[in-house]
């Protein structure tokens, strides 16, 4: 395999190749900073202007797009606590009270290298295991990823606040808001009240840029903050200090480790991925207690976890053509138009092909990592604008993010609905990081609970992955519920 | 009597979780029965309702664990077992004992001028939130340029920017609206305008 990844870099180091990745990054960076837009949007906004290219410059676009789009969702998370899409979210809860310390620029750099090292790593693991990985992806079915989501969920309750129970409460609201609209497979409308409105369901991005966008900007209105990082922060120093790395690289790895053991599984999004990632960390971490308060193992696990997961979802599509998301599916399309059919022949027949793709997603990496290092100081800036002028641009950022994904002012609604419960769940500390996660996850955890339940519960005993992740799930309940007990005493 | 009173309303202020689990709970369980009688499934619980009621009735059984954490706290408080109190609760001082500690709570000027800033803030952020609520019922009617422009110069003038600065945003928002949502293949509300 490494000589033909060896011959796929001579033939995509071209310049124009360059030229392209390097505006792709720009115009991914560019769409992925709006709140509400995330890698989906950017990669379907910009894919029709792809197709003129050469098969490996379409790839090399759409790849650069999906990195410099899911990296300026860390951006608006870090700097205006406003995540671009829901995997940003854990990047948020802990980005930001560092950029409100003024550490904006470390946290940046600490967020790009993460990314970039999550992704490498992946990109290792898909050059060199992916045909083994994604037959093992294969083998699970509906009762294994009944038992990894109710896992995922248990895991959820370590984001909670004070109260184990309260987690699980608030990720079972979340799963029941996911329920709202007709039943994709019985067209049985629920909780739609006989509004109109209601039958597609809530999305997600409403919720998101509600709950944690409009919140922050009313919480700023009211403490009469000055700017993001305090009034008269300097960004003297942009490198992290040496604690600081050594924590950060520990948490990166555990990050792609969890990101690129689940990415490969059809069914679960990189945001899943990294929403539990971001829990098992944190009961890995040295500094447990930051989680969700700006700590940097928080940061450095959630963008390795996100970008290797991202990036380990191109196992199952190049090695047996399942595309585990809608950004995969795009480039799966984009393959096909450009004649290059995703499946075990990538690895046989088409292997120079494939050799070229992970040549092009290397240095598509590489360029995000070059090309945002530099633009850090010019992100931090947004940190000292005054608050005053930046409230009021945060909130029509908010608007145009959550238009821009249905072009429905229903959505409007909806953001400011979940604004104010957001606002009211600040002042209870309710923990709202699960009831997301209940939000993303509800769909995919009902459908495979149904199959399951099709199937027949009692054959679960001939599942014994499911049966492990059940227990490990509730164990962690209970190692939460214990843990937790210890830091309120 | 007042200690107990500040108390009182730290628990009632724990009320919340409870009736916000009865109330999803609730609503979950009341339309899963719906369902149920509306649709018939021949296996319930792979039907549409099934996974619904489990949900619901799980944040039933959250509910009532809260109303029974409550309720022992309720007790404690009237058995005179509370020892702490929540930080966030403003202590009240009993109007029997009037003390140096009372005399030392007169205000400074300079704490009456955070006082009044912090109203100000209030009243601030509850007209930005009016605004947002005005500009998504006039998004439709007016178009989304016109509407976020709109909006935009109104909250930047509340929140004490000047007449330049709030001219010259509203004027680049309205230009990068205009061109570069259909750039980007935005098709956003038009309105009566048709832009």
């Amino acid at each position: 395999m490494l000589e033909y990844i060896l011959s796929g870099f001579a033939a995509v180091f071209t310049w124009q190749n360059l030229l392209i990745s390097i505006f792709s990054c720009f115009m991914g960076n560019l769409v992925g900073v709006l709140p509400g837009l995330g890698p989906t949007a950017a990669v379907s906004l910009l894919f029709p202007f792809t197709l003129k290219l050469q098969p490996l410059s379409t790839i090399l676009c759409l790849g650069a797009i999906y990195y410099g789009a899911m990296y300026g969702g860390a951006i608006t998370s870090v700097l205006l606590n406003i995540p671009g899409e829901v995997a940003s979210v854990p990047t948020a809860m802990d980005g930001y009270p560092r950029a409100k310390e003024g550490k904006a620029g470390s946290t940046l750099l600490m967020c790009a290298c993460s990314s970039f090292f999550g992704g490498m790593i992946s990109l290792f693991i898909l050059a060199f295991f992916a045909p083994v990985l994604a037959r093992f992806a294969l083998s699970f079915g509906s009762f294994e990823y009944f038992g990894l989501m109710v896992f995922s969920l248990c895991c959820a309750c370590g984001l909670s606040g004070k109260s184990v129970a309260r987690g699980l409460a608030a990720a079972l609201i979340g799963v029941g808001i996911s329920m709202v609209g007709i039943d994709s497979s019985t067209s049985a409308f629920r909780l739609t009240f006989n509004q109109v409105k209601l039958y597609n369901g809530i999305d997600i991005i409403p919720i998101v840029v509600g709950i944690f966008g409009i919140t922050e900007v009313l919480q700023g209105i009211l403490d009469n903050t000055k700017s993001v990082a305090g009034n008269g922060v300097k960004f003297k120093r942009s490198l992290p200090t040496k604690r600081e790395t050594k924590l950060g690289f520990g948490a990166a790895c555990r990050g792609t480790l969890f990101g690129s053991m689940l990415g490969i599984l059809p069914g679960l999004t990189p945001s899943s991925c990294t929403f539990i990632a971001y829990s098992l960390n944190k009961k890995l971490s040295v500094e447990k207690e930051k989680i969700g308060k700006g700590a940097v193992e928080g940061i450095c696990c959630a963008e390795a976890a996100n970008n290797s997961s991202a990036m380990s979802g191109f196992i199952p599509l190049l090695a047996l053509g399942i595309p585990t998301g809608p950004v995969l599916a795009i480039v799966m399309s984009a393959l096909i138009i450009t004649g290059v059919v995703p499946g075990p022949l990538m690895f046989s027949s088409n292997i120079s092909l494939t050799g070229q793709i992970i040549a092009a997603f290397f240095i598509g990496n590489c360029i995000l990592l070059i090309m945002n290092v530099p633009l850090i100081k010019i992100w931090v800036k947004i940190a000292v604008l005054p608050y005053k002028w930046l409230a009021p641009v945060i909130l029509f950022l908010c608007m145009l993010g959550t238009m821009a994904v249905r072009f429905q002012v229903f959505d409007l609604a909806m953001m400011l609905v979940f604004g104010i419960l957001g606002f009211v769940a600040k002042k209870k500390s309710f923990p709202v990081a699960p009831m997301v996660l209940g939000a993303v996850l509800g769909q995919s955890i009902e459908i495979y609970f149904r199959q399951a339940a099709t199937i027949g519960f009692e054959k679960i005993t001939s599942h014994p992955i499911s049966i492990g992740a059940i227990a490990l799930g509730l164990i962690m309940l209970v190692i939460f519920a214990v843990f937790k007990g210890r830091v309120d005493d | 009597m007042n200690v107990k009173k500040g108390k009182l309303f730290s628990l009632l202020s724990d009320a919340f979780f409870p009736l916000l689990f009865a109330v999803a709970g609730g609503i979950l369980v009341s339309e899963s029965s719906r369902i149920t009688a509306s649709y018939n499934p021949k296996i319930w619980i792979t039907g549409p309702s099934g996974f619904m009621m489990i949900i619901g009735l799980l944040l039933l059984f959250f509910a009532l664990l809260e109303v029974i954490k409550f309720t022992v706290k309720l007790l404690k408080l009237r058995t005179g077992k509370v020892e702490t109190h929540n930080m966030n609760t403003p202590v009240i001082i009993d109007d029997n004992k009037i003390t140096a500690d009372k005399i030392n709570n007169y205000k400074t000027a300079e704490e009456e001028q955070t006082g009044n800033n912090r109203k100000i803030a209030r009243i601030k952020m509850f007209i930005s939130f009016g605004l947002l609520i005005v500009y998504t019922v006039l998004v439709k009617p007016l178009g989304f340029s016109i509407a976020s422009t709109l909006y935009l110069g109104a909250n930047l003038r509340i929140l004490s920017n000047s007449w330049k600065s709030t001219i010259i945003t509203s004027v680049i928002i309205l230009v990068a609206l205009l061109f570069g949502a259909p750039a980007m293949g935005l098709s956003l509300p038009r309105g009566i305008f048709g832009i």
